[in-house]
């Protein structure tokens, strides 16, 4: 389930990016800044991302139908009528159960980015604690935690997420705290690599010299050190989040009805494609596909912002 | 050369039995047990059925004996759902479907990808290398569960070239569609990769004394660049491995194979620990040997890694 | 005998920031078992005259004027007819032997390709043959060492396998850029001695490219200083070390410690070197140069003879009347 979401590149890019150099001139962060709005698919992507959010936040007021209303004039014929109209306000038709699409896929939407966006922040926390803490401390303390990592790594975590939805019970937030929990580990070897690279310059040796412990120096020094690469790389952990979350609501093992996402959307329409209702299937993939895209596209405007040498 | 072995064994164990410790704690402390049906049985039968498959015990002796019999016999338990059969049984039975599109779609998924990142990157800035670049930006946002929808729509639908779903005991014509939605996403990672690499090593000084030593540029491609090149892709089969072995089970769902996947999503639902369990320690297992056959290969491959 | 013959070569890169004019018309005769000095900054182009000489300009690079070699014409030869002069007839050391030497396969294998592509030798034949190189090298116990990899060897002794290995199919002219600039100064000796044999032992020409004026001394007969790619002067080494013609000339081996002199300050020459991309009308040394007027900014010196076998590009040279 998880093909290449970030090449090589993006881990060297990531490892190399180091803390923002505030000295003389224009910051990194405004060079950064500069790079990025001369990108035009990154910034063409922001613009949808934009609108989707706006779509999920404010689509509601158009439906004319709400998510879990059962339009029974629909119910029976619903590939003959149930197609895409604005003339009885089903703006992307109705689902097998004469559900309003559109509602639907307002509520969908909003699930997948809400996962994506929530999961990328609980792995960026416990990843970057994690990281920083095994870097900072090092030695046998370090050894131990990323054996750990290592362990944890070589587990197929779908599985794992699968098992702890169904003893947990299926619910979204599981959902959260599950895709969350499992994928952090990546985010802590590059946040320990990263302080590894931090803890030795000139302002932590001056913070440890003059007594500051180092539960304060990791939160005060390293941390904020780590934000730039951390947040490129979580930008780049919102569709894989999407995707997880996807994954498992187009099993029927995530979200449960009346609730929707993507995934279950698109497993809807897949399972009734034969019957012709093909709006159901290609509504929900393309707000997916385009959903991806644009994180996709933003993410690599970040790097390459953050990055430029190796264009 | 052993003794690394040796060192990656006593990793990759340890790591096998916290797999299965986890999971077996996890389905303990579930809420729910599996005889939890919509009638609910009389205490006495319950405190039986508990009894038979050793649910009385204190947690400790059940996972002891739990890891024993996988470890001894080789042996997961009975089914709980599939009341005559034993978690064994069903490995058996979905297991080599799933292996026989699976190993289509992992060598489907290298040669091709290899390839094309091999031709984008000899062929820099031309067509096939633009081609390469998009078909890989575009499966990236193609994971199989949203490919083999429109794959069906496509093939079987409109083309009816393709049978949608079933197996038939591995007919030719019943494995394609589910190997394609399988090895894409794969293929386009493992393509792009192999470019960029591929790029990156035809850039090196070391290339450039290979072309002031008068070799033709396809023994540079196939004997000096192709080893480098190569190496991220061999760390990259690990994960492939695992992506491959965890999208099987949309493939099993949405294709109706008949293979484990099937039978996992199913028992999911169904809170069938056993089996569960069971597939899990399973895809567990096999990750963990196919990630130290990887580690070996890298190792052998590149003469700087000490063993 | 006139081994290599190069004039008015041009090269140029284009780059996302315009055309970048590495090379300006430069003009160069290597005779055959003489070894040639091209000595300049870093930037003065003279790596890439090299790479052109052996067809091996990055991708965006442009090559025009003449290069010929034993009186062929290499500038746009197809690759197929140009791998049979590389190694063969023209070999070439590269700067850096850490990164030379492919890291993936035996010294054995790297060397042995070349005898039995070029000389169809069997396998038993080239690794003897390979063996002899490296023993004439100085590769101690060659003979277990070659099936080693590049890095169980030290600098030094990289770069004399990458020595042995061009010398492989005994080829007419040896190019050798910037031979001991990566390596430790106690190895660089050593790194000469050896190449200063390879003319006589091989009958090979050689040139010698660096920016380092002081190991020109000695192991070469002629030498070519260029700056801003273009030639500013060329003649013997004895004579143009003894009373330097062009400034630029004059302030480079001002900026060599010499044990053969009293004043034992070393003079910097003052300024950068200029940037390729918006090169003076002029002279392009001007900018930095002592003795420069009005017309050094704005006509560019024309290379003239100044006296037996040497040439200056400069409208006032030094020691005469100009």
């Amino acid at each position: 389930m998880s093909p290449l979401l970030f090449g090589r590149r993006t881990i060297r890019a990531l490892t190399t990016t180091g803390a923002p150099d505030t000295s003389g001139g224009r910051s990194l962060w405004q060079d950064a800044r500069g790079r990025f709005v001369c990108n035009r698919a990154a910034m063409a992507s922001l613009a949808i991302l934009c609108v989707l959010v706006l779509f999920v936040l404010f689509g509601d007021f158009l439906a004319a139908w709400s998510n879990e209303e059962i339009d029974w004039a629909m119910l029976g014929n619903v590939a003959e009528e149930g197609g895409p109209s604005f003339a009885n306000g089903h703006y992307f038709g109705v689902d097998e159960l004469g559900r309003d699409l559109y509602a639907r896929t307002v509520q969908g939407t909003g699930i997948s980015l809400m996962v994506g966006v929530l999961g990328a922040l609980v792995s960026m926390v416990v990843g970057t604690l994690y990281g920083a803490v095994a870097g900072y401390l090092g030695g046998a303390v370090d050894n131990v935690m990323m054996r750990i990592v290592d362990v944890l790594m070589a587990i197929p975590y779908m599985f794992v997420l699968i098992v702890f939805m169904v003893v947990f019970g299926r619910s979204i937030l599981m959902l959260f705290v599950g895709i969350g929990l499992i994928s952090w580990l990546d985010m802590a070897r590059i946040a320990r690599g990263q302080t590894l690279s931090i803890k030795n310059r000139d302002f932590v040796e001056a913070a440890v010299a003059i007594g500051v412990r180092p539960g304060r120096i990791i939160l005060r020094h390293i941390i904020p050190n780590l934000l730039g690469v951390v947040v490129v790389y979580a930008t780049l952990l919102v569709p894989s989040m999407i995707i997880y979350e996807s994954f498992i609501s187009f099993l029927g093992l995530g979200v449960q009805e009346p609730d929707t996402s993507l995934g279950a959307l698109i497993s809807d329409g897949a399972s009734q494609m034969q019957y012709g209702t093909l709006w159901q299937l290609l509504f929900p993939l393309s707000f997916f596909v385009t959903t991806l895209f644009a994180f996709f596209f933003v993410g690599d405007g970040l790097r390459d912002a953050l990055d430029p040498r190796d264009r | 050369m052993i003794y690394y072995v040796a060192r990656r064994l006593a990793v990759a164990v340890p790591t096998l039995l916290i797999l299965i410790i986890v999971s077996y704690v996890l389905m303990y402390a579930a809420p729910g047990g599996p005889f939890d049906t919509e009638r609910t049985l009389p205490p006495e039968v319950m405190a039986n059925l508990q009894h038979k498959y050793g649910l009385d015990q204190p947690l400790v002796v059940q996972i002891w004996r739990y890891v024993v019999s996988i470890v001894t016999e080789f042996d997961f338990g009975p089914s709980f759902q599939y009341t005559d059969q034993t978690v064994n049984d069903i490995i058996r039975q979905g297991f080599p479907v799933t292996l026989t599109y699976g190993a289509w779609s992992f060598l489907v998924a290298v040669l091709a990808g290899v390839s094309l990142g091999i031709a984008a990157a000899v062929c820099h800035n031309t067509f096939l290398d633009y081609l390469c670049v998009g078909v890989s930006v575009g499966a990236q946002v193609l994971p199989n569960f949203v490919l083999a929808p429109v794959l069906t729509l496509v093939f079987t639908l409109w083309l009816a070239w393709l049978p949608g779903g079933g197996w038939q005991g591995g007919h030719w014509p019943y494995v394609v569609l589910p190997v394609i939605a399988l090895s894409t996403s794969f293929m386009a990672s493992i393509a792009r990769m192999t470019r960029s690499s591929m790029l990156e090593a035809l850039n090196a000084d070391f290339i450039r004394t290979a072309r002031a030593k008068g070799l033709p540029m396809r023994r540079i491609v196939i004997r000096h660049a192709l080893k480098p090149a190569m190496l991220p892709v061999i760390s990259y089969l690990g994960p492939t491995f695992v992506g491959m072995i965890t999208g099987s089970v949309v493939i099993d769902v949405f294709f109706a194979t008949g293979g484990i996947g099937q039978f996992f999503v199913n028992s999911a639902l169904n809170r069938d620990y056993p089996v569960i369990m069971g597939i899990t320690i399973l895809a567990g297992a096999l990750t963990i040997a196919f990630n130290l056959v990887v580690d070996l290969l890298y190792a052998w491959l590149d003469p700087r890694i000490r063993y | 005998m006139t081994l290599l013959q190069v004039r008015d070569l041009r090269v140029s890169f284009q780059t996302g920031d315009g055309t970048v004019d590495a090379v300006n018309g430069v003009d160069l005769a290597v005779p055959a078992g003489q070894a040639i000095a091209v000595v300049g900054e870093s930037g003065s182009g003279k790596s890439q005259i090299m790479l052109a000489v052996m067809g091996l300009l990055a991708r965006n690079g442009t090559a025009s004027g003449s290069i010929r070699f034993d009186g062929t014409e290499l500038l746009g030869l197809d690759e197929r007819a140009f791998n049979r002069i590389r190694a063969r007839e023209i070999a070439m050391i590269f700067q850096d032997p850490m990164t030379a030497l492919n890291p993936y396969m035996r010294i054995s294998h790297q060397m042995t390709e070349v005898l039995t592509l070029h000389k169809g030798m069997s396998h038993g034949a080239a690794l003897g043959e390979a063996v002899r190189l490296l023993d004439a090298m100085e590769v101690p116990e060659a003979r277990t060492r070659i099936t080693m990899y590049p890095h169980e060897f030290s600098g030094g002794m990289r770069q004399r396998v990458l020595i042995a290995m061009a010398l492989l199919c005994r080829p007419r002219l040896l190019i050798a850029d910037e031979p001991t600039t990566a390596l430790d100064a106690t190895v660089r000796g050593q790194i000469m001695r050896l190449l200063g044999n390879v003319k006589s032992a091989f009958d090979t020409a050689v040139i010698l490219v660096t920016h380092d004026a002081g190991i020109v001394a000695g192991h070469c007969d002629e030498m070519v200083v260029l700056y801003g790619g273009q030639v500013m002067e060329s003649g013997p080494v004895a004579e143009t070390f003894a009373a330097p013609l062009h400034p630029y000339t004059r302030g480079l081996l001002d900026a060599v410690p010499r044990l053969d002199r009293d004043d034992e300050r070393l003079r910097a020459i003052p300024g950068d070197p200029p940037g390729m991309q918006h090169l003076p009308g002029g002279c392009p040394f001007a900018a930095r140069c002592p003795r420069a007027d009005e017309r050094c900014h704005h006509v560019r010196p024309p290379g003239v003879s100044h006296g037996p076998g040497r040439r200056v590009a400069c409208h006032w040279p030094l020691g005469g009347a100009g």
